[in-house]
């Protein structure tokens, strides 16, 4: 119980934690989140996969906005005749 | 020809001309066709709107761009203020531990992940199933192309929203590819 209660203030829960490393890619952290959110991931082996995932996640995105840049994107004839169409009516 | 009719005729060949360049740029700003269309139609109606701001003096494709860019930024920061978004369900237990241990999720171990195809699509994916305010949260670091303090500022929400945003929604997607991916 005792146990428990100073893991309470000395560390952070995993949903503060993990919190705490989106927070850190933002802004700064304080010295007392440092410390905290180091104690708790050097426990937890989820929160240490979590920070491991959001990076990873981070990554694909990239991947995947610089593999769309690449492609040839195109609108339809279909949109721009109907945008056309639409610019013709604003002007009847 | 009437002037008006003048002008929708020049705003119509500039369609033909520069609607896909438009689209490219606003589907890499979004990262959605959908809306990158939506955008796209949105800046010619403008343009036909407000041609005569068009003094002539940039290319019309400069003109052109110039609108779309207020447009996407509009769009980022209607859609980053809208309210809350209900959490379809809690990540952690009452004591904020995981409701999920890691032996649930050992994606992340996994070998050249981003080599796979499949792995980016899944999360492409699984981005599309997010609320469009927590989508762009974690797009805007690569498409506005900005420090965080910077992004905050033109999407007008403070740092700590700013974050908290990213975690919804990175908490989403590691669910959904718990999930999808094994």
């Amino acid at each position: 119980m005792i146990g428990q209660k100073i893991m309470n203030w000395a560390t952070f829960s995993c949903k503060e934690a993990s919190e705490m490393i989106e927070k850190q890619a933002v802004t700064k952290l304080s010295s007392a989140e440092k410390i905290k959110l180091s104690m708790h991931t050097a426990m937890c082996e989820t929160c240490k996969a979590y920070a491991r995932e959001s990076e990873l996640i981070d990554k694909s995105i990239l991947n995947h906005i610089k593999a769309q840049a690449e492609e040839k994107n195109n609108l339809s004839d279909e949109f721009k005749t109907n945008l056309i169409r639409k610019l013709e009516d604003k002007s009847e | 020809m009437s002037e008006i009719k003048e002008v929708s005729s020049m705003v119509s060949d500039w369609v033909h001309e520069y609607s896909d360049h438009l689209y490219s740029w606003a589907l890499y700003k979004t990262s959605s066709k959908v809306i990158a269309e939506d955008l796209v139609q949105e800046t010619f109606l403008s343009a036909f709107q407000s041609h005569s701001n068009y003094a002539g003096k940039s290319t019309p494709k400069t003109w052109l761009t110039a609108i779309l860019n207020n447009k996407i930024l509009d769009y980022y920061r209607k859609k980053t203020k809208e309210g809350t978004t209900p959490i379809s369900q809690t990540y952690f237990d009452e004591r904020g531990s995981w409701k999920n241990q890691i032996s649930e999720s050992l994606w992340s171990q996994q070998d050249h992940l981003l080599d796979n195809p499949d792995f980016n699509a899944t999360l492409a994916e699984c981005m599309g199933n997010l609320p469009e305010k927590w989508r762009l949260s974690v797009l805007a670091k690569y498409t506005l192309e900005k420090k965080p303090d910077e992004i905050c500022q033109e999407l007008q929400i403070t740092k700590s929203n700013y974050w908290q945003m990213i975690h919804r929604a990175k908490l989403q997607l590691k669910e959904c590819l718990d999930k999808n991916w094994v």
